[in-house]
């Protein structure tokens, strides 16, 4: 019976222990995103070539592709670093089609509450891409099913809103 | 008494559709929050607005002409 016990004390541990290590890895993620973002705004600002955050994209994408990982991409407001990616770059341009459309895909995958949309500011980098004329039509269309969805849970009822 | 009551239970409607308005606000804000970007696109008109919003495509593309240029068979 002890032998029995040990290995499930082992997994226990493991899986607090890969948990942690996900959170560092989404954490470590975060930052990235972060300094890329504001590389690339510095790189605005001087005039260059702004491609640090289409550099670490792929690896962006795999991140949220994983649906393993939700749960601490959530936990760790790596929604923020999304946001920061979206949001528009000093001379009024947009990210990348490439990266908007990436982040915006996968944003209607993740199981996003309001909590994590008042950590984040998504809700509101989402309601100018609604706005932008300059944004994809099918981007935009996206746009405003997830203000749509998330805006439900905050009214209770499924039939204040126009699918 | 049932106009009293009528009353509350429309203050108290009132007060829960302000709670979520200002919960929508704190969520979403009041759609000024990237004004000054809206204004730059529309400072720069149609096409040519969508264009400059590509700006690191545009940077990343003229990369990967150049590319495609030393690539080419």
């Amino acid at each position: 019976a002890a032998a029995m016990k040990k290995p499930t004390k082992r997994r226990k541990k493991n899986e607090v222990d890969l948990e942690a290590m996900q959170d560092e890895a989404i954490g470590s993620l975060k930052n990235a995103m972060k300094d890329a973002a504001y590389d690339d705004i510095e790189c605005v600002n001087a005039h260059k070539p702004a491609t640090h955050k289409l550099r670490l994209l792929p690896k962006v994408k795999e991140t949220l592709l994983k649906s393993a990982l939700y749960d601490s991409i959530l936990d760790n407001n790596m929604l923020e670093a999304v946001r920061i990616w979206l949001e528009p770059l000093p001379d009024g341009s947009l990210p990348s089609y490439e990266i908007q459309r990436t982040l915006i895909n996968e944003l209607t995958k993740l199981p996003i509450k309001t909590i994590h949309l008042r950590e984040s500011g998504l809700g509101k980098v989402m309601v100018f891409y609604q706005k932008s004329p300059i944004v994809d039509p099918i981007l935009k269309r996206t746009a405003e099913k997830l203000i749509s969805d998330w805006t439900r849970p905050i009214m209770g009822r499924s039939d204040n809103y126009r699918a | 008494m049932r106009s009293a009551r009528a009353k509350n239970q429309f203050s108290a409607q009132s007060r829960v559709d302000q709670d979520k308005m200002d919960e929508l606000f704190e969520i979403f804000g009041d759609g000024e929050d990237y004004a000054w970007a809206l204004e730059a696109e529309g400072g720069k008109g149609g096409e040519e607005g969508e264009g400059e919003g590509e700006g690191e495509d545009k940077d990343q593309d003229q990369d990967q002409d150049d590319d495609d240029d030393d690539d080419k068979d």
